[in-house]
């Protein structure tokens, strides 16, 4: 099944294009198809949010458009770039740099500062954007002369309400307050496309809507944004809804 | 401005935050450390020891009193100080036996570890004129001729600021001190023959007099002798002891039968020590091996997040190489600091009770060896880590994270 977000200029190359991805597992010895033949074009700007029961897929797919998982079938084009054509380096750069991933599990490195987990995938490639200036409107110039990628780091945290925790460790934070800064985290290299699962799973209403905001405002400004969830609140948020049930992705 | 985060960092922090699992892994390989160091150290000064004994023993054959050949090669190989002599005359007479190419007299007398002495010491009386054995060593430190109550002291003698050393109640000039050589001549001061019935005479004035009056200046406690070319020493004893039937009592030493009994024992101790420090490593290697495929397993999660984040799998390589070499360079010095806090200070001591020879090797020798030791104990965290990085590196990174839940 092929899918497009509304109103695509068909001559203008998407920022993700997904062409009749398959993933095959094997349970208890038998072949599925946890995702199947799906396709399905982002523009730059877009907001797709994709939406179903467990065990369906969403996150195989999402994951193979981030590279984590590699295709039985099919193909991903990231900013005009074939992820399977990637080596380990360009593969790599394009997580660092094009995507920005919020993932399901908590996956903030324990032995990091809030602080540090946030910036420290700014400091992968030398050449990207560690040290430029803070992207979105700066709170009141506190930080103002220090380390521009710590500026940009406290930034992010206090939008997602969460900048007073920048010197805790991870162990000390709830399972919401871990999951604000792994959207910090994500955000820190201003990605074109920005992955979220579930990215409101273990929060509350207020903070659903601050990180969900946030979300908008990044495809607002250009970033296309794929979003699996379950949330109704966050789902209102995005351009284009869809179902994805046994593998198959369809319009909700 | 603030200094940011960089993945150079993670390998110190991972470190700083699991005090128990750096402390378990740096305990693993100091103790590696110890073990390499220490053992090839004490291994190095044995081998050391037995070629300094094989120099200074120029002899083919002594010569010494009945019931008197154990006490001399105890005092040739450990630190055991003996009295015991015959008669010049009889020394003289076995002097003349066929087959000797050189022959010199020596007497040893012990002194007392009382008020009058300042520590038991070995004294050697040696004829300038005729030695061959020690004088040549004497030599290499002092050119004169050592005067009559004079005296050259071995290495582990301690000698007063002053000079001299405290015997018998009198104070005897030192004009030299010899270089160690991890005998039992390290711990023996060396007189002319004319000066022993001086020390005879001291002793019987402050203690127990150490060999009666009339035999002062004719005692002899050993002939050393050097065979001709074409006689082996079995064959000299025999000649010397068809000039006399008494003579047949006479103890023969043969110090190369010495070196190498001494060999033997300081082989297979050597060869043990290396036995025990290679199951050591063998062990330590597996409990490494052991200790980093469970940190993988467990730390699966934080390498997937790496890779999630963008990091390539050398970047992740890295981190892991890292930890495992700092962890190894640690454990590596501190292993050499307490295998050298162990060894260096306590070498007379050693020496004493594994009775042999034992040299401390130079300083150059030690700081190479701690460098070994240090670069071998890296080596073996960095190859251990291979493991850990081998699992990672495998499979995609979702699939890691879930195996890390």
């Amino acid at each position: 099944m092929t899918v497009e977000t509304e109103k695509r200029d068909p001559d203008v190359t998407p920022l993700l294009r997904i062409n009749d991805l398959t993933r095959t597992f094997t349970r208890r010895g038998k072949p599925f198809d946890a995702v199947s033949h799906v396709s399905l074009d982002l523009d730059a700007g877009g907001f797709v949010a994709i939406v179903g029961r467990s065990g369906n897929g969403k996150s195989t797919l999402i994951n193979m458009v981030a590279g984590l998982v590699r295709p039985t079938g099919g193909s991903v084009a990231v900013d005009g770039a074939r992820v399977a054509d990637l080596d380990d380096r360009g593969l790599s750069l394009l997580r660092n740099r094009t995507i920005g991933f919020v993932t399901q599990e908590q996956t903030l490195l324990g032995n990091l500062p809030v602080l540090d987990n946030v910036i420290l995938p700014a400091t992968f490639f030398p050449d990207g954007k560690a040290g430029s200036e803070p992207s979105g409107e700066r709170g009141d110039g506190e930080w103002e002369g220090r380390d521009p990628l710590v500026d940009r780091a406290m930034l992010l945290l206090e939008r997602l309400g969460v900048d007073d925790l920048a010197g805790c460790l991870p162990r000390e934070l709830s399972g919401g307050e871990m999951r604000r800064v792994s959207i910090a985290r994500a955000l820190i290299n201003d990605p074109k496309l920005i992955i979220a699962d579930e990215p409101t799973g273990d929060l509350d209403a207020d903070s659903t809507t601050t990180v969900m905001r946030l979300l908008r405002e990044r495809a607002d400004s250009g970033a296309g944004v794929l979003m699996v969830t379950h949330d109704t609140d966050a789902i209102g948020y995005a351009d284009t809804v869809y179902r994805m049930d046994a593998g198959t992705l369809s319009r909700a | 401005m603030d200094t940011h985060v960089t993945l150079r960092d993670l390998p110190l922090a991972n470190l700083a935050r699991k005090p128990l699992r750096t402390t378990a892994l740096l305990a693993v390989v100091t103790v590696l450390a110890v073990a390499l160091f220490g053992g090839t150290m004490l291994g190095m000064n044995l081998g050391n020891g037995m070629r300094s004994m094989e120099r200074r023993l120029g002899a083919d054959l002594m010569v010494v009193p009945q019931n008197s050949a154990n006490q001399a090669e105890a005092l040739l190989t450990g630190s055991n100080s003996s009295t015991f002599y015959f008669t010049r005359d009889i020394a003289r007479k076995v002097e003349r036996a066929d087959g000797i190419a050189q022959a010199t007299e020596q007497t040893y007398i012990s002194s007392l570890a009382a008020a009058c002495c300042e520590e038991k010491l070995q004294i050697i009386g040696y004829d300038p004129a005729t030695d061959f054995v020690i004088a040549p060593w004497v030599a290499s430190q002092f050119q004169g001729e050592l005067e009559d109550g004079q005296m050259v002291a071995g290495a582990n003698v301690n000698v007063s600021t002053d000079g001299t050393i405290e015997l018998y109640g009198r104070s005897w000039p030192v004009v030299a001190q010899l270089a160690n050589t991890g005998t039992g001549l390290d711990n023996s001061v060396f007189i002319n023959q004319r000066t022993v019935p001086d020390m005879v005479e001291a002793s019987a004035a402050v203690s127990k007099r150490v060999m009666p009056e009339e035999y002062a200046d004719k005692a002899v406690s050993t002939v050393m002798i050097k065979v001709k070319d074409g006689y082996d020493p079995q064959t000299v004893a025999t000649n010397i002891k068809r000039l006399d039937t008494r003579f047949a009592d006479l103890g023969y030493v043969y110090p190369g039968g010495v070196t190498a009994a001494t060999k033997t024992a300081l082989d297979a101790l050597t060869g043990y020590m290396a036995a025990f420090v290679a199951a050591l490593w063998a062990m330590g290697v597996i409990v490494l091996l052991a200790v980093f495929a469970a940190s993988a397993n467990e730390r699966k999660r934080e390498f997937a997040s790496l890779r999630i984040m963008g990091a390539t799998r050398g970047m992740v390589n890295g981190v892991i190489a890292k930890e495992a070499a700092a962890v190894g360079a640690a454990g590596g010095v501190i292993g050499v600091a307490l295998g050298a806090l162990g060894i260096l200070p306590f070498s007379a001591l050693i020496g004493s009770r594994l009775q042999l020879p034992y040299l401390q090797a130079g300083p150059w020798t030690v700081i190479g060896l701690a460098l070994l030791a240090i670069v071998c104990s890296t080596a073996v965290g960095v190859v251990s880590s291979f493991a850990v990085m081998g699992r990672i590196s495998r499979g995609d990174a979702d699939i890691i994270l879930k195996e890390g839940r």
